[in-house]
């Protein structure tokens, strides 16, 4: 039986073509315009609500961009492709609640430009790239601006930004359990790009990684998040 | 889906004449049904079914984009103008089970469409279901062919299986793997003497089926059909990219292009019954069918075949 668990490979997992997966990416941005203008001022906003103090609300705005990558890109599009789609969209309703949840009670904080470190700033890189630079790959590839991926609509770039802003504004367990659904589906989604030829798939292994190292990084540093002695914040953030 | 009326291999043989269809290296004869199109009878019944079939993973897949699912149509379509039979699918497949739905809607349903499905659930009490839901999606009332995939909970449903072809809701029963995965267990089933077909990986650079399961297929009367034709694709690719057809093929066989060699090489096998390549793109499946018609390789000639893919 271990044996034949060897003779498994990614392509097994992937049943359908490179070509269905971008008419899929397509006819999702074309069902859900103009949400992605709606999804991208709210990225922006919770960026600049964190760093104003407002982690709460940027938090519930992260939470939000995950519902309709999870109830209508997966469950209801890419579940008809593939039977573990259902599985995926509930994993990503349920990142939806998590990240709610550490919102609601203040986990996540903006401590400064100036107190940033390593993990932070890896974290600010993948927040842009997640919300701004991932829109441009399928464009610059050939694939148009029909087959852009966009933050809150499709699921690559709303996990990559997500791990982003984990990383700068999470505290230590919220941090990890913001991190697992995301980072397990840039997993999922980099070996099945890998498998379609799609040149972007290493830059989502790569997020995953990132966020475990800024993580594991953020756990070993012995430097208590201003007004809190590690989870426990002293005051309400807002 | 009994919509059969396929020529008898009688029939055939009396059209063309018994030389012409009969090929040495064949333990079960080849017949040229309609003057174009190969095909080998079924053991149990004698059936005829063209050697070239159509498979559907990954490629038939869709979901309910209407472009594609029109342009796989047309590959259906093309299937059957060019004399096609077998069509394999699964649940396992996504939505391809409604997309050949789609397309049979669109073009109604041929006269030689050997419908070739799979049970796939490890819950023994669903397969009726899985069946039924199966049978609406392709739009047909029963099937001919009903497999277990990849043995998945085989003793529960080839139970219920042969059940059904006895109560004659089935015409047909087998069993699948592919990749060369659990062949030990896979012969035991075959030796117990009651399927009609098999499907396994057999194509020129993977043919550890020639030691044990083909054999076993020829000994129980069972026919066999290859899946993975094309190693999934990467071996016609890498074949047509870097490399041209060796001329002694061109001599010996009237060899047209790489499909027609790897092809032609399955279906030469005298245990073989039918490859089942699959498709997105109407000039690939036209260029596979041609490879269901004209001369096949002898013996010595697979040999070289072999041979000459192992020195790429
Ligand atoms: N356990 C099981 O039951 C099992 C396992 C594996 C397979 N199967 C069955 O067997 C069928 C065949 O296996 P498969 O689909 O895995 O692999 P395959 O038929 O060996 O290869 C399919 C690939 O070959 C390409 N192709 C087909 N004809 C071509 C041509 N003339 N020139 C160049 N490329 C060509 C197709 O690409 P284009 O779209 O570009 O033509 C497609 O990507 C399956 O579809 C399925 O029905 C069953």
């Amino acid at each position: 039986m271990i044996a034949d668990w060897r003779t498994y490979s990614v392509e097994d997992f992937i049943p359908f073509t490179a070509d269905v997966y971008f008419r899929l990416i397509e006819r999702t941005n074309e069902a859900a315009w103009p949400l992605h203008v709606l999804t991208l001022i709210g990225g922006l906003a919770a960026a600049m609500l964190l760093v104003r103090g407002g982690g709460r609300t940027a938090g519930a705005l992260l939470a939000l961009a995950w519902l309709w990558p999870g109830g209508v890109f997966l469950l209801q599009r890419y579940s008809e492709l593939n039977w573990a789609g259902d599985y995926f969209g509930w994993a990503f309703l349920g990142q939806a609640v998590v990240v709610f949840c550490c919102a609601l009670v203040g986990r996540f904080k903006w401590e400064g430009f100036r107190r940033f470190g390593l993990a932070e700033w890896a974290g600010f890189a993948l927040f842009v790239y997640g919300l701004a630079a991932y829109l441009f790959w399928a464009p610059v590839a050939g694939g148009g601006w029909a087959e852009a991926e966009v933050f809150g609509v499709h699921p690559d770039p709303t996990a990559v930004a997500t791990i982003g802003f984990v990383l700068v504004a999470a505290g230590r367990w919220s941090g990890w359990i913001c991190w697992v659904i995301p980072a397990l589906w840039c997993l999922v989604s980099a070996l099945t790009l890998r498998e379609l030829d799609v040149v972007w798939a290493p830059g989502l292994t790569f997020a995953a990684a990132v966020g475990l190292a800024g993580l594991i990084w953020k756990s070993f540093r012995r430097r208590p998040r201003s007004g809190e002695s590690a989870e426990n914040p002293t005051s309400p953030e807002e | 889906m009994k919509k059969q009326t396929v020529i008898t291999r009688r029939e055939a043989l009396k059209i063309l004449g018994a030389g012409a269809a009969a090929f040495s290296l064949s333990s079960l004869p080849l017949t040229a049904a309609n003057g174009r199109t190969l095909t080998r009878p079924i053991h149990t019944t004698g059936e005829d079914i063209p050697v070239i079939g159509l498979g559907t993973w990954r490629t038939f897949n869709v979901g309910d984009d209407r472009e594609l699912r029109l342009a796989r149509t047309e590959v259906v379509e093309a299937f059957f103008d060019e004399g096609g039979g077998m069509i394999d699918c699964s649940p396992m497949y996504g939505s391809a089970d409604e997309v050949l739905g789609f397309a049979f809607d669109r073009i109604g349903f041929p006269d030689t469409l050997f419908s070739a499905e799979k049970v796939w659930t490890r819950d023994g009490d669903r397969i009726s279901e899985q069946i039924a839901e199966s049978a609406s999606k392709w739009g047909v009332e029963t099937f001919d062919l009903m497999q277990v995939h990849n043995l998945v909970s085989w003793e529960e449903h080839l139970e219920t299986l042969l059940e059904m072809k006895e109560a004659g809701e089935i015409r047909y029963v087998g069993i699948t793997t592919s990749h060369g995965r659990r062949h030990d267990e896979f012969e035991r089933i075959m030796r117990r003497g009651d399927l009609d077909f098999v499907q396994l990986t057999y194509n020129i650079t993977h043919r550890e089926v020639e030691e044990r399961l083909l054999p076993a297929a020829r000994d129980e009367g069972i026919a066999v059909i290859a899946n993975r034709p094309y190693d999934g694709g990467g071996l016609i690719r890498d074949l047509k990219a870097n490399h041209t057809v060796p001329e002694w093929a061109v001599e010996a066989f009237g060899c047209r292009d790489w499909a027609d060699f790897l092809l032609k090489f399955i279906v030469s096998h005298p245990d073989l019954t039918c490859a089942i390549p699959a498709t997105t793109r109407v000039s690939h499946l036209r260029e596979n069918m041609r490879s269901g018609s004209g001369e096949l390789p002898d013996a010595d000639m697979r040999e070289r075949m072999i041979r000459h893919i192992e020195s790429l």
